[in-house]
């Protein structure tokens, strides 16, 4: 499995619009930073969301409307966050593919779309009995608090991809190297 | 006054060698840092597309305003609490780079905006 990513990394890296990217002065910056404004899209409208089923915001308003509306720039914000992150993965694929802290967000975030589409689910069914309440039911505030800790998760991990403590050029245990998919070529 | 001597007793303070000693304090700065991004982005994003009428039309602007703000302002707090443990290890790169400076010109009027 490592082999094949690795693989995989290296084949995109191969690519000459990789490297241009990679070496590029200003449009590697211009991608980060739009990823961090499309993460605060994204992120900004979704914590409303949630402080709102927390009872934490505009209690006076129905939480599915609240939903609802933000719908649209979060989404917004989601797709511009996805396109401009896969180009910050297609400018450096090797060294991030091999590092540790982009697998632990890569998990936290497929952990995070499940537990989104179960709060979804689990709103539509239920968000009439509750919406005019000042918090959603006991499930849903699960799931509502298990998003904001995967989110920050995925913030703090996204950042520490800048680290290289665990860099597969660093002497490191056999358990780190295997997480982080050190090869040996 | 001479920023850099402001900057350099930053990097030589308990928290300055605090943040160069452990990386990991630093990291940890940066990762509030950028979720009080999050949220300060969001509130602004939030009263701004409600201001424009973009989204959330049916309910009150007021509403939404002061609502946002209550987040803003603790968001505000976070971000600049974080935002000097973040400086402290490096200010004199702060200090020296264009982009920093213009970044405190635009903080400065942020904060001033708010304030009114």
């Amino acid at each position: 499995m490592n082999q094949q990513l690795l693989h995989f990394a290296q084949w995109i890296e191969s690519l000459a619009w990789s490297r241009k990217l990679h070496e590029s002065y200003y449009m590697y910056n211009w991608i980060e930073s739009t990823h961090v404004l499309a993460i605060s899209l994204f992120l900004g409208m979704l914590f409303f969301i949630d402080f709102r089923m927390l009872g934490l915001t505009m209690t006076n308003v129905p939480a599915s409307r609240i939903a609802a509306r933000l719908h649209t720039p979060m989404m917004i914000g989601f797709a511009v966050m996805i396109v401009t992150g896969l180009l910050l993965y297609f400018a450096v694929p090797v060294r991030v593919t091999q590092s540790i802290w982009f697998r632990i967000k890569f998990v936290l975030l497929v952990v995070a779309g499940v537990n989104a589409w179960y709060f979804n689910r689990k709103m539509r069914e239920s968000a009439v009995h509750w919406e005019n309440q000042d918090r959603a039911p006991k499930p849903l505030r699960v799931s509502v608090s298990m998003s904001l800790m995967l989110w920050a998760g995925v913030i703090t991990t996204g950042r520490l991809i800048a680290y290289d403590w665990y860099d597969c050029y660093r002497v490191q245990s056999e358990f780190m190297a295997w997480a982080a998919g050190c090869l040996m070529e | 006054m001479d920023l850099l001597v402001y900057f350099e007793w930053m990097e030589s303070s308990l928290l300055g060698s605090i943040g160069k000693t452990y990386g990991g304090v630093y990291a940890i700065a940066q990762s509030v840092h950028l979720m009080s991004l999050v949220v300060l982005g969001g509130a602004v994003i939030l009263t701004d597309l409600r201001l424009l009428n973009l989204t959330l039309k049916d309910i009150p602007s007021e509403t939404v305003v002061s609502e946002a703000h209550q987040w803003f302002k603790v968001a505000l707090v976070s971000i600049t609490v974080t935002g000097v443990l973040w400086q402290r290890r490096w200010p004199y790169v702060c200090t020296i780079t264009n982009s920093f400076g213009q970044r405190c010109s635009h903080y400065s009027w942020v904060s001033y905006l708010c304030s009114l």
